[in-house]
Parts: structure tokens; C-alpha cells; sequence
């Protein structure tokens, strides 16, 4: 599905994440896990095409399918981002537009991306009960959601755009815990139903392991372990592994 | 877009290298940055020009004996020419070397009015937030009332109750600046003492007095700093307003808005005893914008220009 | 919600107080005595002690503060020593002329000047956004008197294409009379259906209009651009990128309305400095309102005049920052946390 080869983030000359390789076929998950300022979200920006709008540059190939995605211009990018590849942030409230309804995002979202007038209400009505949200939903603000239903919100989002790939960039770090395995449940449940692909990004490998089947371990920009989660949970080689395993999920972290 | 300042400090890098990267002292960001900022260039030399030309004014102006109160009734209202180039005014001075000489009345109040309110200021807002409690409310309260009046509109009230004269107006505006200065610097000194600056110093034993000014002030002074070089275009402004009103530096000082006022009369038939004083309140006005501008994009960057 | 409001309330009227104070203390820093102010340098001290008597003047300091304040909760600020009228009155007959020249002139510069700011950050970096950023400089580092002059010389003294003057030509008085309804007359001529004074008085305000709103062009420029600069590095904005919006939805659609907030709350300190300005702009085009009252009684050291001047703008200005605070909690329920 996706394949990453020696990939490199900068910012003005310097790397601030280096990826030598990774392979995710349909329905499957990653994990990357590290500490914060260990690349892992520039890694994110990059899969997504979204470097280029804070000034870094990216080198090295990504493919999806057979298309080579460090090639594209702004314009073709748009046409993946959305259709193929979707991302969901860590601090969903503010990952949402203050001044718009959840319902006007959805259905302006659909729009841009060619799903017709009269089948855009049965695809919300759909993806949300995915999400196990309710319709009533669509008419409220960010601001009058919880942290976790709008979380759920982006994630039916991506589920009603039928993406292939899912960049998750912690997801659940802003989250309580019962909300968290909320959220994992429905990445899971994503994941079975539509076969999407996933990337999860966290600090915390102890969520990690709940959804990933393979995980890449990050400090200061480059990868120090790369293995099944199995093998990475069973004897991870890094003391600093050990310690992202040993980490207490931050409740409430903003950033 | 790069400015002609040469690339003085060693460590300091080009615009294509390590902008993230290489860590740099938050007090002074280095030329690269400042190359950044072609605004902030062109501001710089424009405000060390006036600054210089004010200065020697009385060397570089061709008629420095026109700074004051004489008359030239056969020279009264010529248009610009290479004897005047900015032409003569009603009583025939030539108004060139008014305009030079204008420069050190302005900056003049600049001066006086910034460190005025900027020790006020600071004495005020650092004491308030470095010691907290009940001086805190108090001095923030007295702050509040004035900053609800209109600042131009107190200063033209002050100045309008005191008798017409330039310090009388450098003192109307400092009085409605101060709590600017207040504010901000009683932001800085709380927040330095939150994030536990001092700190080390409290350890070991240093007075409070001790700590406030080792500490507390040089992290508070960079914002108040860059605050200073932004106000210095709306005193400008403002002490201009004063002297067009009457209530400011009066004749035959060489004060642009009071040159302004008296022009304003023969303004149709002799345009330029206007424009050249006027030009010269915009043109040192922008100058001082360009600077606090630049300087608040290079310190501030998320405020400034990124 | 109205916990919010009351305590806001609370603070402004603590202000007012404050505000109220100064001017008392202002009035009482002015060098001279005021008896010989109000009755002249001739007057024989019979007059002068009638005079005090009649002010209060020779009231102990707290008795004097007491009944200035009672004054003032009854609306009396004192007689003007220019007009020789009641202070409270001048200032309801000039108000209305001055407010509807800076209202249009406000909102002739939102209208310039949030596009402008739009622009500059949509093409942030290049040529355009320095050009787009210069101007805006230039506008808040105009002299408004120097600019009001050149506006006349250039309008109507070279090209004759505008009234240099007042509200409109009197001559009209006798073709077409004029109804007084607010006694603004542009706005007066509008709702008697006056069109022929209405479009003289609307020529009349073109120039001061554009004096008074050059420097809240500049100000709302450089806002917008830095709010929504600002809002553009927000999560809601990759977000909306990450779902392959182009740029111009990522712009109009969902990064300007989360940036209008900060102008909102500019407009109460851009107010207060355009109202300051009409006083010079006011007095430049012999323009019959608050400004060319305010600067005869500055000129003229017109105390009571210039106290209930002060504290009359000052009021405006609490009131106006009292009622932007409580717009910004009705549009953003963000503000109120």
C-alpha cells in the first residue's frame, strides 16, 4: 500500500526526522513511537504532504501504490490528500474550525471530494454511526463536544472520504483513558471494516501496542528500533524503548 | 531579499542554513535575521540619517541662523531652488534648515517622553508584579484608569492645562504613556518570576532588591525595548498633533507641526511651507515603524512577521 | 454568561470612577485661578469672590469633589466660559455630526482594510505583502492634519472636484430647504429624501472621511494580516489542508472568520483614536461638530468645556470597549473561559 524509502525531513539544511524504510500493506497498522522534538510528527507532516506549508523540504521516495508522492506538485498532492491518504491530529477540538458546525465541515468536505448532494446525508448518517455518534452532532460547534466524540467526529470524517491510509498523530495523548480505548476501539473497528491502513503516532507504546502490528521506535529524528510489536514489546533493545513502555499516559496535554 | 548590512557576527548563519536548527541567544538573534527583515534595514539607516542630521544641524545646514527668530522680509515665501531647497518661509527663513533643526526638537521629545515613561513605567509594573499582593491591584488598578482615557485625547487635554512649550508637551504625552510600559514590564517581571529565573538567586541568598535588578529587569527590558522603538513613531505623531494645536513648542522654535500650522494659511499659493515639514513627521514616523516592526518580527516572531 | 457581563459592568463603572477622579484632579492641577479665568482679568474682587461663590471655589477640596460629582450624575458639567452655555448642552448639539463622520469613516476603512490584510497574508512573503505591509505603515505614520490640508489643496484647491468645507452649501437652503430630524445633515437629507443635499453633504464628507480613516486603514491592515498569519498556523488550518481543501477555501472559508475576533477588539481603540483625530480633521474642513468645539475649547482653555469633553470621550471609550468585550463573548463563547 505504502512504502517509504530513506525519507528525510529539513528545515533550512538541517534533518529533523530521517525514516530509512517501512512497508504497511492494506489493513495494516504502524506505530511510532517517541518522545516529543523525536521527528515522529514531522514524519506525519511529510506522509502527508504537509511540510512545504511550515518551510521544511522533504527528500526520499514514499509510494503509494505506484505513485511516487515526494514528486508531487501542491495540486496533484490535493487530489490524494482526502482520497487516498486523510490524517487526524492530536488536539482534535482545536484540529476543528471554531466558527463552523461539525455538519457544515462534513458536508463541505464531501462536496470537495465529488460525493453528490443526495448521497452526502446517507454517508454522515453512516460514518457516525461507525463512530457510534449521534446525527444530532452535525449541529454543533467544536467548542460544545468533548475532546473524545470530536476525535470520533474526525475519524468518521475519514471513514465517510473511504481513505486507504490513515495518518493518526497521537490521537489519544489529549484524551482520558476511558475516552482513549473509545478512540482505539474505533481506529480498530476502521481498520476491520474498510481495511485502511494506518499509521498511529504516539509517545505512549503502551497504546501503541493495542492497535499496531508493527512498530518503529524514534529519538532526535531517527529511527533506533524498527520491528513487529511483538519483538519490540517482548525485548526492545533501547533503554529508551523501555521507558517509552514505562510511560504514564499524560492526561490532558494540550501540545 | 537581503539588505546591505554587512554579515558582522561569525556565528550568525545565511538565510538557507539552520533556521531551526542552530540555537541561537534569544536576547540577540544575529544579522541573519535581521537580513530577514529588509524593513527593519531600511528603517535603521533611515533613523540613524535623521538622528545624524539632527545632530549636526548646525554644520550641515546652509543658513543655521534661520533656526531662530529672524526675518528676511526681501526672502519671505520663495519657491524651492539650489539657494533654498525646500524654499523660504513667510518671513523668509529658509525652511530647509528649519526642518534639519526640527529634527532635534522632535527627537528631543522622544527621548525625554521614552525615559520618562519607561522608568515610571518599569519602577511601576516591576515592583507590581515582581512583589504581587496588594501593590500589585493597587498600582494595576491606577493603570486601568489610564489607560480608559484616549491616550492623544489626555495628552491634549494635559497639554491644553499647562502653559504652551515643548517639555510641557513631552511631559502631557509621557503621562499618558507610562502605563504601557506598566503593563507590559508587570507581565514580564510575574512571568520571569513564575518560571523561577531568580530562583537560584533566592537560594543564595540575594536581597530582593538584588534579584530585581541582576534578574528581573534585563529579561523584562527586551520587550519593553522593542515597545519603545514602535512608540517612537506615535510620539512623533502625537507631539506633531500638540504643536499643530498650539499647545505644544512654540515660535520661533523649528518644531514640524507648529511649521505645519503656520504654513497652513499660504498653503494654496506656496505649497512647499507645508509639504517639507509634513514629509519630514512621515518620513521619521515610518522610519521609527519600520524598526519597531522589524525588531518585534525578529524578537517576536509568532506577534511579528514570520 | 451574565456572571461574565456583571463583572464586567462592575469593572467598567469601577473605571468610570477612576476616570471621573482624574479629570476632577486634572482640573485642579491647572495653574492660574480659575474665578479670574471665568470673569476675566479685570474683574474687581467683589466680582471674583461672587464668582467663586457661585462655582463653589471657595468650598474646602472634598466638598468640591463631592458636588462635582453630584453634578455629573445630574448631567451638569459646568458652563462653558466660550459659549457661556451649559457644557451638557453643546456637547449633545455637536455629537451626533461628529459620530456619523467617524462611524462612515470606520467603516470605510474596515472596508479597505481587511481586504488589504487578507491580501498581504494570502501572498505572505512576496512582493505584494511587503507592498500591502508599507502602505498600511504609511497610513498609521501620516501626520492627520498635514494629511487633511494636502487632501484640500490637492481636492479643491488644484483639482476643484470637492467642497473644501462644512457639511454643505447653504445655498441649497433656499432651493431645496433641509429638515432637521438628528441635525446631521447628510443623514437628515437622506431620511426626508433630499437628494440634492443629500449628494452635496455626501461630497462634503468624501475628504475628512478620508482623512480620519487613514490611520485605522493602516492599523486594520496590519491586524488582519497578523491574525490570520496567526490562524494559519493553527491545527483547525492543517486540518482543513490534510483534507485536500485548495488554498483558497483553506483561506476564505476557514481561516478568516477565526481571525476577525482581534479586529473586533481593535475597533474600540481605533474609535477612540479616529475620534481624536476629527478634532484636527473637524477643524481643518470647518466642520461644525465635536472636534471643532473640542479645539476652540483647547485653544481657548475652556476648562469645563475640555473636562466634559475628556470625560465625555472617555465614557464613549468604556462604553464602547464594554460592549466589544461583550459582542466578542456572544460571537466566541471562547472569550468568556
Amino acid at each position: 500500500m505504502i512504502s517509504v524509502r530513506d525519507l528525510r525531513v529539513s528545515y533550512g539544511g538541517t534533518v529533523v526526522a530521517h525514516v530509512p524504510e517501512f512497508d504497511l500493506a492494506t489493513g495494516q497498522v504502524l506505530g511510532i513511537a517517541g518522545e516529543s522534538g523525536s521527528g515522529k510528527s514531522q514524519t506525519a507532516l511529510a506522509l502527508m504532504g504537509l511540510t512545504r506549508y511550515s518551510g521544511g523540504v522533504v527528500t526520499g521516495s514514499m509510494k503509494l501504490g505506484d505513485v511516487d508522492l515526494s514528486t508531487l506538485s501542491s495540486k496533484q498532492w490535493r487530489a490524494v490528500r482526502g482520497r487516498q491518504i486523510a490524517m487526524i491530529l492530536q488536539s482534535p477540538r482545536a484540529a476543528l474550525n471554531p466558527t463552523i458546525s461539525l455538519g457544515t465541515l462534513f458536508g463541505r468536505t464531501l462536496k470537495l471530494h465529488g460525493v453528490a448532494r443526495a448521497e452526502r446525508h446517507a454517508r454522515m448518517e453512516q460514518a457516525l454511526a461507525e463512530v457510534m455518534l449521534h446525527p444530532q452532532i452535525l449541529s454543533r460547534y467544536p467548542h460544545e463536544v468533548s475532546g473524545g466524540q470530536a476525535q470520533r467526529f474526525a475519524i468518521a470524517l475519514v471513514a465517510a472520504l473511504r481513505v486507504d491510509v490513515l495518518i493518526a498523530d497521537e490521537p489519544t495523548s489529549a484524551l482520558d483513558v476511558t475516552v482513549q480505548s473509545e478512540v482505539i476501539d474505533v481506529l480498530r473497528n476502521l481498520r476491520e471494516s474498510h481495511g485502511t491502513a494506518i499509521v498511529f503516532i504516539s509517545h505512549d507504546l503502551a497504546v501503541i501496542s493495542e492497535l499496531a502490528d508493527q512498530v518503529m521506535v524514534m529519538r532526535g529524528g531517527e529511527v533506533v528500533e524498527q520491528g513487529t510489536t511483538e519483538q519490540i514489546l517482548r525485548e526492545p533493545a533501547e533503554q529508551y524503548t523501555r521507558d517509552l513502555l514505562a510511560a504514564v499516559p499524560v492526561i490532558g496535554r494540550t501540545r | 531579499m537581503s539588505g546591505p548590512v554587512p554579515d558582522l557576527a561569525p556565528l550568525a548563519t545565511s538565510e538557507t542554513e539552520g533556521v531551526p536548527g542552530r540555537r541561537r541567544s534569544w536576547m540577540w538573534p544575529g544579522w541573519g535575521a535581521a537580513k530577514r527583515v529588509p524593513l527593519l534595514v531600511i528603517g535603521l539607516v533611515l533613523s540613524a540619517l535623521i538622528i545624524i542630521a539632527g545632530v549636526l544641524a548646525p554644520w550641515i545646514t546652509p543658513y543655521p541662523e534661520d533656526a531662530g527668530a529672524v526675518v528676511h522680509p526681501t526672502q519671505a515665501l520663495l519657491s524651492p531652488s539650489a539657494a533654498h531647497w525646500f524654499g523660504t518661509d513667510l518671513v523668509g527663513r529658509d525652511i530647509f534648515t528649519r526642518v534639519v533643526f526640527g529634527a532635534r526638537v522632535s527627537l528631543g521629545i522622544v527621548v525625554i517622553v521614552l525615559v520618562v515613561s519607561a522608568v515610571v513605567g518599569l519602577s511601576v509594573g516591576l515592583a507590581a508584579g515582581f512583589f504581587g499582593g496588594w501593590l500589585d491591584a493597587v498600582l494595576m488598578r491606577v493603570t486601568d484608569i489610564f489607560l480608559a482615557f484616549p491616550a492623544l485625547l489626555l495628552s491634549i487635554a494635559l497639554a491644553a492645562v499647562l502653559s504652551p512649550s515643548a517639555l510641557h508637551a513631552a511631559l502631557a504625552i509621557a503621562f499618558t504613556w507610562w502605563p504601557w510600559y506598566a503593563r507590559l514590564a508587570r507581565g514580564q517581571a510575574a512571568s520571569i518570576r513564575r518560571q523561577g529565573y531568580s530562583d537560584a538567586a533566592r537560594i543564595l541568598g540575594a536581597s530582593r532588591t538584588r534579584q530585581l535588578v541582576r534578574h528581573v529587569l534585563p529579561n523584562a527590558s527586551t520587550p519593553v525595548f522593542v515597545q519603545m522603538s514602535l512608540d517612537a513613531a506615535g510620539i512623533i505623531l502625537t507631539a506633531a498633533t500638540l504643536s499643530y494645536l498650539g499647545l505644544g513648542a512654540q515660535d520661533p522654535t523649528p518644531e514640524w507641526g507648529l511649521m505645519v500650522a503656520n504654513g497652513q494659511p499660504l498653503a494654496t499659493s506656496a505649497w512647499w511651507v507645508i509639504t517639507f515639514p509634513g514629509l519630514a513627521i512621515l518620513v521619521t514616523a515610518v522610519a521609527f515603524n519600520f524598526v519597531g516592526d522589524g525588531l518585534q518580527s525578529v524578537f517576536d516572531p509568532k506577534r511579528g512577521q514570520r | 454568561m451574565s456572571r461574565y457581563i456583571a463583572s464586567r459592568i462592575l469593572q467598567a463603572l469601577g473605571v468610570v470612577l477612576g476616570v471621573i477622579v482624574m479629570t476632577f484632579v486634572i482640573a485642579r492641577l491647572i495653574p492660574g485661578d480659575p474665578a479670574i479665568a471665568y470673569a476675566g482679568p479685570r474683574a474687581s474682587a467683589e466680582e471674583l469672590a461672587a464668582v467663586r461663590e457661585q462655582f463653589g471655589l471657595d468650598l474646602p477640596m472634598w466638598q468640591q469633589f463631592v458636588s462635582y460629582v453630584t453634578g455629573i450624575l445630574h448631567g451638569d458639567l459646568g458652563i462653558s466660559l466660550h459659549t457661556k452655555q451649559p457644557v451638557t448642552s453643546d456637547l449633545i448639539q455637536v455629537l451626533p455630526t461628529t459620530l456619523v463622520l467617524v462611524g462612515i469613516a470606520l467603516v470605510f476603512a474596515a472596508i479597505v482594510g481587511i481586504p488589504l490584510g487578507i491580501a498581504a497574508a494570502r501572498w505572505h512573503g512576496t512582493f505584494g505583502d511587503v507592498a500591502a505591509k508599507i502602505i498600511a505603515i504609511l497610513m498609521v505614520s501620516m501626520p492627520v492634519f498635514w494629511l487633511a490640508i494636502l487632501l484640500q489643496i490637492v481636492f479643491f484647491s488644484r483639482l476643484g472636484w470637492l467642497p473644501v468645507a462644512g457639511q454643505y452649501d447653504s445655498a441649497y437652503d433656499s432651493i431645496s430647504p433641509l429638515y432637521t430630524v438628528i441635525g446631521v445633515p447628510v443623514i437628515d437629507s437622506l431620511l426626508t429624501g433630499n437628494w440634492p443635499v443629500f449628494v452635496n453633504a455626501a461630497a462634503h464628507m468624501i475628504l475628512p472621511v478620508c482623512a480620519i480613516a487613514a490611520y485605522p486603514i493602516g492599523a486594520v491592515a496590519m491586524v488582519t494580516r497578523g491574525s490570520l498569519l496567526e490562524n494559519l498556523g493553527e491545527e483547525h488550518v492543517r486540518m482543513v489542508r490534510a483534507l485536500g481543501f485548495p488554498e483558497r477555501a483553506v483561506f476564505g472559508r476557514f481561516a478568516l472568520r477565526p481571525s476577525l475576533n482581534p479586529i473586533v477588539s481593535l475597533i474600540a481603540l481605533v474609535f477612540a483614536y479616529a475620534l481624536t483625530n476629527s478634532f484636527i480633521v473637524e477643524s481643518v474642513f470647518n466642520w461644525p461638530g465635536l472636534g471643532s468645539y473640542a479645539v476652540r475649547a483647547f485653544v481657548s482653555l475652556d476648562i469645563p468645556a475640555i473636562l466634559g469633553i475628556t470625560l465625555m470621550v472617555a465614557l464613549l471609550y468604556v462604553l464602547l470597549n464594554l460592549i466589544v468585550d461583550l459582542a466578542q463573548a456572544v460571537i466566541d463563547p471562547r472569550v468568556r473561559a
